[in-house]
């Protein structure tokens, strides 16, 4: 990729070591690349080449570490990852964890999955009519079967902040910032006087939406980026797949800027899904709105703090005002 | 400050043009990068656009809804600490008010072409880089 951060030069030694200690000392790495580097990991590409052929693997790594960090740490994604791989959901299929003898800081190597992510592409070519069509209906179905997976099988979670009560985890990020937005003080109020009834906790994905997803023509081909899973109520997945910010600017089309509300419920409960309210979405919407203009208050405060200086997260700072004012619009009723 | 041309909106203008050159002939992280340094660039020009008022009307409006000055080193402060803890329930709509136009002021200087027709500046305004 062009303008890609370099790697050190210790890294592609390092990672080919570590693929000939679980592959055999004739496998090697090729066409290394450096995929995305998101706001909690890294994404390399590599080809796995062996005598009988090769095949392209993804390296995860991670890249931001904090006392108050909202995100799993990778040993934490890679067990996630083998649970809901195994009930047979649309994932990367986890290849092996990273270990201290690799000296390749924390991370995991998955199966790769060829098809798109990129919003804008996904939104607009012509090529993706159909996997725009299908769109909500599959992401019902996804949640059905995710939401199914008993919750014992990932008990850890239930211990994180996130799953005991989301909405206090929100504020007290927010708090360790130590910054005044109106706005979301006012949101953490609103949410509190106006949460729904507790429901039995199911395994929740926690960051499901366009730009986590790959697509082929035909649709979902691969559910990412499970460093926000916990255990919690299903519509929270409902509310964050159709926050105004996930839509990319098709504000007409809730689910993803691709689809309706009713599709995804109608798939949702044909597959075995239970009842989830309109008013409860609407609270994890609110809710989502509120959490997204934390993590963007969170980028600045790297950005900020000078731990991970970088103009996009610079960029974050000032666009938590953009969700900040749907925070507000929808909570005031002017924007569903 | 200086009377000489360019002023500084013009070398903000200026910077973001260069910046999204750079994009324009760029890609992958070097694009991107670019385009961030464009869009910062052209906030800087809308917040020395905006000047003080906003800030004069929004302390303003504090003192009237809490009762007391706001603190100039952390301005928001007290309306936060009042809203999180439930004292401005009875006060809703007034704090609503308060909170939104704040976010106004806010996306005016990031974005203004996100904010609905209502809340966005008057022309004049944008024509300035207000």
């Amino acid at each position: 990729m062009t303008g890609a951060p370099a790697l050190p030069a210790e890294f592609a030694p390092r990672l080919e070591a570590a693929v000939r200690r679980r592959f055999g000392s004739a496998a090697r790495i090729a066409n290394l690349e450096i995929a995305t580097l998101g706001a909690s990991n890294r994404t390399l590409l590599f080809d796995l080449v062996q005598p009988a052929g090769s095949e392209r693997l993804v390296l995860r790594q991670e890249t931001y570490r904090s006392p108050v960090s909202p995100f799993l740490p990778p040993a934490d994604q890679y067990r996630i990852l083998q649970v809901v791989h195994r009930h047979g959901l649309p994932v990367p299929e986890p290849v092996f964890e990273l270990g201290p003898a690799d000296d390749l800081e924390r991370g995991f190597v998955m199966r790769h999955i060829a098809g798109e992510t990129l919003p804008k592409t996904l939104l607009t070519d012509p090529g993706y009519a159909r996997a725009r069509a299908r769109f909500a209906a599959q992401t019902g179905e996804i949640f059905a079967r995710l939401h199914a997976i008993p919750v014992a099988e990932l008990g850890f979670l239930g211990a994180s902040a996130d799953s005991r009560d989301p909405l206090a985890a929100q504020a007290e990020r927010y708090d360790s910032y130590g910054e005044h937005h109106p706005a979301i003080d006012l949101g953490i109020r609103w949410l509190e006087r106006h949460r729904p009834d507790p429901r039995p906790a199911r395994l929740i994905h926690g960051d499901y939406r366009v730009g986590n997803l790959i697509l082929n023509e035909d649709g979902i081909a691969g559910v990412l980026d499970w460093e926000c899973t916990h255990h919690g109520s299903p519509a929270e997945d409902f509310g964050w797949v159709c926050l105004r910010s996930w839509r990319f600017g098709n504000l007409d089309r809730p689910v993803g800027g691709m689809g309706e509300r009713h599709e995804l419920q109608t798939a949702y409960a044909a597959n075995g899904g239970e009842a989830v309210t309109a008013e409860e979405v609407l609270w994890w919407e609110i809710f989502g709105a509120l959490k997204w203009a934390v993590l963007n208050i969170m980028q600045a405060d790297g950005h900020v703090r000078g731990e991970r200086r970088s103009l996009p997260f610079a960029c974050c700072g000032r666009n938590a005002a953009l969700i900040e004012y749907d925070l507000l619009m929808t909570i005031c009723g002017r924007y569903r | 400050m200086t009377q000489d041309r360019p002023d500084i909106a013009e070398i903000l203008r200026t910077l973001a043009e260069f910046a999204r050159g750079v994009a324009a002939r760029s890609a992958g992280r070097e694009r991107y990068d670019a385009l961030c340094a464009a869009f910062l660039a052209e906030v800087v020009g809308r917040e020395l656009g905006a000047g003080a008022e906003p800030a004069r009307r929004q302390q303003a409006a504090l003192r009237e809804l809490l009762g007391v000055p706001p603190d100039p080193g952390q301005p928001y402060g007290e309306f936060c600490r009042r809203a999180r803890c439930g004292e401005l329930d009875r006060d809703w709509e007034p704090a609503f008010d308060f909170a939104l136009r704040q976010v106004v002021d806010k996306v005016r200087v990031t974005n203004p072409d996100y904010l609905e027709p209502e809340h966005r500046p008057p022309a004049a305004d944008r024509r300035r880089g207000g």
